[in-house]
This record gives C-alpha cells, structure tokens and sequence, in this order.
C-alpha cells in the first residue's frame, strides 16, 4: 500500500516540476519527462512513450495532455486514478501561474524585459525541441519503412498545409501495411 | 475582448510555462469574468482532451498487442517523429539570424541528449545564457 501510496506522490510531483517548467508552450519538457517516466520510475517503455505523445499529437488540445497515459500506465491498480493525478499536476500549477501573473502583467506589458526574457529563452527551448527528436525516436520502430515515413511527414509538414492528424493517420495506413 | 487584447493573452501565454491554447483561455476567461472565469476556461479546456486522451488509452491497453494495431501504432509514431522534425527545423531556422543563438541551441541538445541535462539546469544555464545575451544585443545600438 505504501507502495501505491509513493508511487502517486512519484507521479504528483513528477508532473507538478514539469509543468512549471514548461516553458514555450511545454514542447521543452519531453526529455526530462522521458528521463523521468521511462528511465528512472519505469512507468512506461520507451516505445510506449513515444505511442503516448503521439496519441497526445493526434488528439485535439494540448500535446501534453499525454501525461494522462503515462499515469493511466503508472498506477496499474487504478488507471483513472493515476490518468487524473497525472493529468491535474501537469495542467494545474502552470495555470496557478498563469492567473497570478495576470495582476503583474500590465506592469509587464510596457517593460523591456518581456521580450528580453521571451527571445533569450528560445534558443534554450529549441534545442530542447532538437533533443526531444532524439528522445521520440528511440521510441520508434528501428525499421527503415519508420524513419522513410517520418522523412515523408517531415517534408510534407514544411511543405504543404496537411494537418498534423491527417499525416499521424496516414503514416499509421503505412505502417498498418508494412510496420507490423 | 478587442483584438489586442487577444494578442496580448497570445504573447503571454507563449512566455508563461505551460500549454499555448490552454493558458490563452484561462486569459480570455480571466479578462470576461475574472478568477471564476478562469476556472471556468481550465475545465472547458482541458476536460474534453482528458476524456478523449482516456478514451484512447483505454482502446490502447485492450488492443495495443494486436499485430495490426501495433503496425498503425509504430506507423503514427514514425509520423509525429517526423513532425517533431519539422517542427525543430522551423524553429531552428527562425534562429539562423545570429550564430550565438545557433551555437547556444546545438550546446543545449546536444547536452541534453547525451548528458541527460536536468530541465530545470538547462534553462537556469543556457536560458540565462540566452536572455544575457538577448540583454546585451537590445541595448547595444542604444548606447
């Protein structure tokens, strides 16, 4: 019992740090959460990891929102106990901020410091977004079939107006017929 | 709400930790009817996906070991790694004005990759890299 008991916590705060972290709309926190949900509680496989945040992908709404599964797969017992926990640390403490912030914002709103903060954070955040490549790729099949999709998905994203379910469910009739 | 307004809640939304869409509801709510309206916009914002996410992880855990569903699974997720990519090439390409930037953001992944950085150091450290510098080129042309 004590064990279900850590393991709740594990999640709660787990969740919790990464979403005040989230910085850039959340899409720096991958590795870390990777680091966290597969490497050191073992909540989820790696593959499994990556099926999650391409659920998250597919489904409208925030990406995030993938936080759920991988509570959903951490409390074996209660999935809907952890899916919820998981689900109300990733989105709860971000929000707190954002409505605190409200009061400050129009003091804010005039000072050099808000494009100063925004712009001198984004190199940071991308290449966090270049290593969340990494770290959604070892979740992939290794099969050159997998990474001629995402080739194809990636020139596809840049160059046309295809929308990001449409490409998620056609590469998933590609691999329906060859990935299995 | 004026258009402004709005693109003012965009703006901070992107600067503030978590989900754009999420946190320019909860401004929208906030700015129409205060604390209560911004409860209101994190409930109308999240529960819908929460459903459909548990939804999904349902049918995942009944069905994930069929071989066909394991196909489509292996090739959506060969899909949202490409998507990724894109993504990470698009805002790597709206960097490529300063080399600094460029030099900063291959630092942070490849650290993070392969040291396994933890998050909250790589924004204290490369992120306060990053705004000194943003700080030092805004008021150059000044003085």
């Amino acid at each position: 019992m004590s064990g279900f008991a850590d393991n709740l916590l594990h999640l709660l705060w787990t969740f919790a740090q990464l979403s005040v972290l989230g910085f850039g709309g959340g899409k720096g926190i991958i590795p870390q959460m990777h680091y966290d949900a597969v490497t050191r509680y073992q909540w989820v496989t790696s593959q499994q990891f990556t099926q999650f945040y391409t659920i998250g992908k597919l489904v409208p709404g925030p990406t995030t929102i993938f936080a759920a599964l991988v509570g959903y797969a951490a409390i074996p017992g209660r999935p809907l106990l952890g899916a919820t926990v998981a689900t109300i640390a990733m989105f709860v403490p971000s929000s707190a901020i954002m409505v605190a912030f409200d009061a400050l914002w129009v003091r804010f709103q005039a000072s050099p410091w808000r494009v100063i903060i925004a712009q001198g954070l984004a190199p940071a955040i991308v290449g966090l977004v270049w290593s969340s490549v990494w770290t959604i790729a070892r979740g992939v099949a290794v099969s050159w079939v997998a990474y001629a999709v995402a080739a194809v998905v990636t020139v596809l994203m840049l160059r046309t107006k295809l929308s990001t379910p449409v490409l998620i469910l056609l590469s998933g009739v590609v691999g329906v017929a060859a990935l299995r | 709400m004026d258009r402004d307004c709005f693109m003012d809640g965009l703006e901070i939304s992107q600067i503030l930790p978590g989900p754009n869409i999420l946190n320019l509801a909860l401004y929208c709510g906030q700015r129409v009817r205060g604390v209560p309206g911004a409860v209101a916009a994190f409930l109308g914002a999240s529960i819908p996906p929460f459903i459909i996410v548990l939804i999904a992880g349902a049918l995942y855990f009944k069905y994930s070991a069929n071989p066909f569903v394991q196909g489509a699974l292996r090739g959506c997720a060969a899909g949202a790694l490409g998507l990724t990519v894109g993504n990470a090439l698009e805002l790597a390409w709206d960097e490529r004005a300063d080399w600094a930037r460029i030099v900063l953001l291959a630092l942070t992944a490849v650290t993070v990759s392969l040291l396994h950085m933890p998050l909250l150091l790589v924004l204290v450290i490369f992120g306060g890299i990053g705004i000194v510098h943003q700080y030092v080129t805004t008021r150059r042309p000044k003085q």
